[in-house]
């Protein structure tokens, strides 16, 4: 049960991180907050957190598997969350407004998330 | 200088990928597909298709040999593979005192009855070789195809990193709704840049497996470095530490072992005999002469099993079972390790006490996990998807690409000279063609039902001459189309392979039904055996998603 | 190779050229292309020989030395060829390839690993 569950942490911080990362780029971060530009301290605070993320994925598969199976878990699962990104980006960016919610949280000064979301610019 | 270099690495990309992608697409998705060979097995093969939850370990002395005492009669070798969970049977192959010709026959795990003759290759015995030597293995001519596809490969993912101008603006950027060919073109950045890591690696350790083949002279070359014709002392030979080191090989009549018959079948220096032999541990031990009883094997596997843990040997070879002289081989399986572990444990026959056994070096060590990323013979069933997930994600990048280039020029006013219709019809072959291949190799297969012949032909021969024989079908179909209307009927063929896709998914599926009993609520619920649950919704996936592009294809006027 | 602009790129470019010159271009650029992948792979060859050699004499156990040199075969080959398809024009890259065959067969041969 537990290597269920890690497999899921596995996946869902590595698809964290690339949100974060992927926010962090004005054509994204505009489908998710308000402002229009974000300032460069939140841009330096997503890709941290995004990398912070990643680490934590890296850590949990080495944790799960072990180094050699561990190493080789990460480095799939990350181009497949990364994947899941762009996808989400492309059909329903709105799901990405959790995490847009969750950056807000620690950085509170961000704008904030955009509720109306009509023109999703591609 | 900058700007020439992207130029000349562009026309490179253009040129190689042009070139190679028909190929690389057919290795790449037979690749994919092998990464779950024995599932397709299972399913081709309904006989195997046995739970293993109830099977406990088997006792070689007690069940398995007396098989072999009334089969293989004086026999050179034994082989005994041990049931696992994805090759759920007992395997014996022998040869007899009659005939020398290796025979291998498979027993149900738990009641030991002979399993009947599967009478097809099945995935392991079709798939698999097409994806590392296109099944043309005459002077390892398809090896070198694939050799040289694969390099271009390399070489098109490393300038297709030069060419790709905006990395990580462009990361994540998936424009699909923006038109066909802007979507397609984010399509193949995408899979190009995320899946990197997976393409090079999967390139270079595949290269690298085979190295034999691709730098053959290499052996000869350092050997030659040991007995230098100008030096007479003799140079210190290597550290290996195999006492019993043999000059001939070993026959081994193992799947795994495919690869190495590939390279040995040219085997014919020395140097490259004694480079297999001592960095691979492989040796064929001699016959004494002197008959002895056979010591009993399960003290032997216990022995090992306790100090390596349980169920560690997968496979039990033994040379010259009547001889004083003969070897008791067991191989250690790579369940929990990604290196292709080649180590075994070596036993005498007739006394059964433990014999120099081999260790592989270091450097073998990293050659062998290397290997092993590319073999996945491991057991990790999230991992092994991903990596099946990765690989449809090349086949796309290969498949997006000659799209790229065709398509452009598709859509420019009076572009329907010889290249762009001879690419057009290309690419269907190439994609789609390939894919119905597969999917009337595995029709044909329930069609047949496993019988022995159809018609005065083999049913092995036959599945795969269905494979070729619709690729070609598919060719020709799209030559027809294109060269009857080169300005659109390249969409009429793919609509129509797509369709075709859908239905050869869907009668698959419906035979395996048909044929077998085991229809998806049986195998999802009912009776639950996931691989033959999991092939059949792959492949009505496949239809749905095949019949959506159908469907589109045949919407879309301009794009 | 083709530098943009280039008089090598106008000609095929110009649709009002001929065919048979056309097909003389096409098979001319496949028959060097098939060339200079051939000498890359000769020149990979001698190159894998002599540092097969070379790590034999610094220690390593000959099979070692064989498995490492055939694994760094294949990156000296990817890169040969990046290198081969990336000169500045047909004869620059004839004359920067031959030399590098040449210059790895006496590598090798010096070495005494030429098989």
């Amino acid at each position: 049960m537990p290597k269920d569950l890690l497999l899921v942490a596995i996946f869902s911080t590595a698809y964290l991180s690339f949100a974060l990362f992927a926010l962090s780029q004005v054509r994204h971060w505009r489908v998710v907050f308000d402002k229009a530009l974000p300032t460069q301290r939140e841009v330096l605070l997503l890709r941290s957190l995004g990398i912070l993320m990643l680490s934590i994925s890296l850590a949990l598969s080495l944790v799960r598997d072990g180094a050699s199976f561990g190493s080789l878990l990460w480095i799939t699962m990350i181009g497949v969350a990364a994947l899941a990104v762009a996808l989400t980006l492309a059909w329903r960016p709105r799901w990405l407004r959790p995490a847009g919610k969750l950056f807000s949280f620690t950085y509170p000064d961000t704008g904030r998330v955009n509720h109306k979301m009509n023109q999703v610019k591609g | 200088m900058k700007d020439g270099f992207r130029t000349r690495m562009s026309l490179l990309h253009t040129w190689a990928g042009l070139i190679l992608s028909g190929l690389l697409f057919a290795i790449f998705w037979t690749g994919t597909l092998s990464v779950f060979d024995k599932e397709i097995d299972r399913w081709m093969m309904p006989h195997t298709r046995i739970h293993m939850d109830t099977a406990r370990p088997l006792s070689v002395d007690r069940e398995i040999i007396p098989l072999l005492a009334e089969r293989a009669e004086g026999a050179k070798a034994w082989t005994i593979v041990l049931p696992a969970e994805r090759r759920p049977f007992l395997t014996l192959a022998y040869d007899s005192a009659k005939s020398h010709i290796a025979q291998r026959n498979s027993f149900h795990p738990i009641t030991l009855e002979p399993l009947p003759a599967p009478n097809t290759r099945g995935a392991s015995n079709f798939i698999y070789p097409f994806h590392h030597n296109l099944t043309l293995r005459q002077n390892n001519i398809g090896a070198l195809l694939v050799g040289i596809a694969s390099m271009g490969m390399l070489c098109l993912l490393i300038s297709g990193i030069v060419i790709h101008r905006r990395i990580f603006a462009d990361f994540f950027t998936l424009r699909l709704l923006r038109g066909f060919s802007r979507a397609n073109l984010d399509i193949h950045n995408l899979t190009g840049v995320v899946l990197l890591p997976f393409t090079i690696v999967i390139t270079l350790s595949g290269l690298m497996i085979a190295h034999l083949i691709y730098f053959p002279k290499a052996p000869d070359a350092v050997f030659a470095q040991l007995n230098p014709p100008s030096v007479t002392q003799e140079r210190p030979k290597s550290k290996v530490r195999e006492a019993s080191r043999k000059r001939e090989q070993d026959v081994s009549s193992e799947n795994e072992d495919e690869m190495t018959d590939a390279r040995e079948g040219s085997r014919n220096s020395p140097a490259r005999s004694r480079f297999i032999a001592e960095s691979q541990g492989r040796v064929r031990p001699q016959a004494i002469g002197q008959p002895a009883n056979v010591a009993a094997i399960d003290p032997m596997i216990a022995a090992t099993e306790s100090e390596l843990g349980q169920g560690a040997v997968y496979m039990i070879r033994v040379s010259n079972p009547g001889d004083a002289g003969g070897v008791v081989a067991l191989r250690l399986n790579g369940d929990n390790s990604v290196s292709q572990n080649i180590d075994n444990r070596r036993f005498s026959t007739a006394t059964g006490e433990e014999l120099a056994h081999f260790n592989s070096s270091s450097t073998t060590n990293v050659f062998n996990f290397i290997a092993g990323m590319h073999y996945i013979k491991f057991k990790h069933w999230p991992l092994r998807w991903l990596y099946f997930i990765a690989g449809l994600g090349a086949c796309a990048l290969i498949a997006t690409g000659l799209l790229h280039w065709t398509q452009a020029r598709n859509q420019r006013q009076g572009s329907t000279g010889f290249n762009v219709s001879f690419m057009n019809a290309h690419n269907i072959a190439a994609i789609t063609g390939i894919i119905s291949a597969t999917g009337a190799f595995l029709v044909v297969n329930r069609l047949l039902n496993n019988r022995e012949q159809f018609a005065g032909i083999s049913s092995r021969d036959l599945e795969v001459y269905a494979f070729f024989g619709v690729w070609l079908a598919c060719l020709l179909h799209a030559l027809i189309r294109v060269f009857l209307n080169k300005q659109h009927g390249y969409r009429k063929a793919w609509a129509e392979q797509c369709c075709a896709i859908a239905l050869i998914a869907i009668a698959a599926v419906g035979l395996n039904w048909i044929t077998t009993g085991d229809h998806l609520l049986k195998t999802l619920f009912t009776h639950t055996y996931w691989p033959v649950a999991t092939l059949d919704l792959v492949l009505v996936t496949s239809a749905v998603m095949a019949i959506y592009a159908a469907r589109k294809l045949s919407v879309i006027r301009e794009s | 190779m083709l530098k943009k602009d280039s008089r090598l790129s106008h000609q095929a470019k110009r649709g009002n050229q001929s065919a048979i010159s056309k097909w003389l271009f096409t098979t001319g650029m496949l028959a060097h292309s098939i060339a200079i992948c051939l000498l890359c792979y000769l020149s990979s060859g001698q190159l894998v020989n002599t540092t097969g050699a070379l790590l034999y004499h610094m220690g390593m156990p000959w099979t070692d030395a064989v498995v490492v040199t055939s694994m760094l075969g294949f990156i000296y080959l990817v890169l040969i060829l990046l290198w081969a398809f990336s000169r500045n024009g047909v004869l620059r890259t004839w004359l920067n390839v031959s030399s590098l065959t040449g210059f790895s067969i006496f590598m090798a041969w010096i070495i005494g690993a030429l098989a």
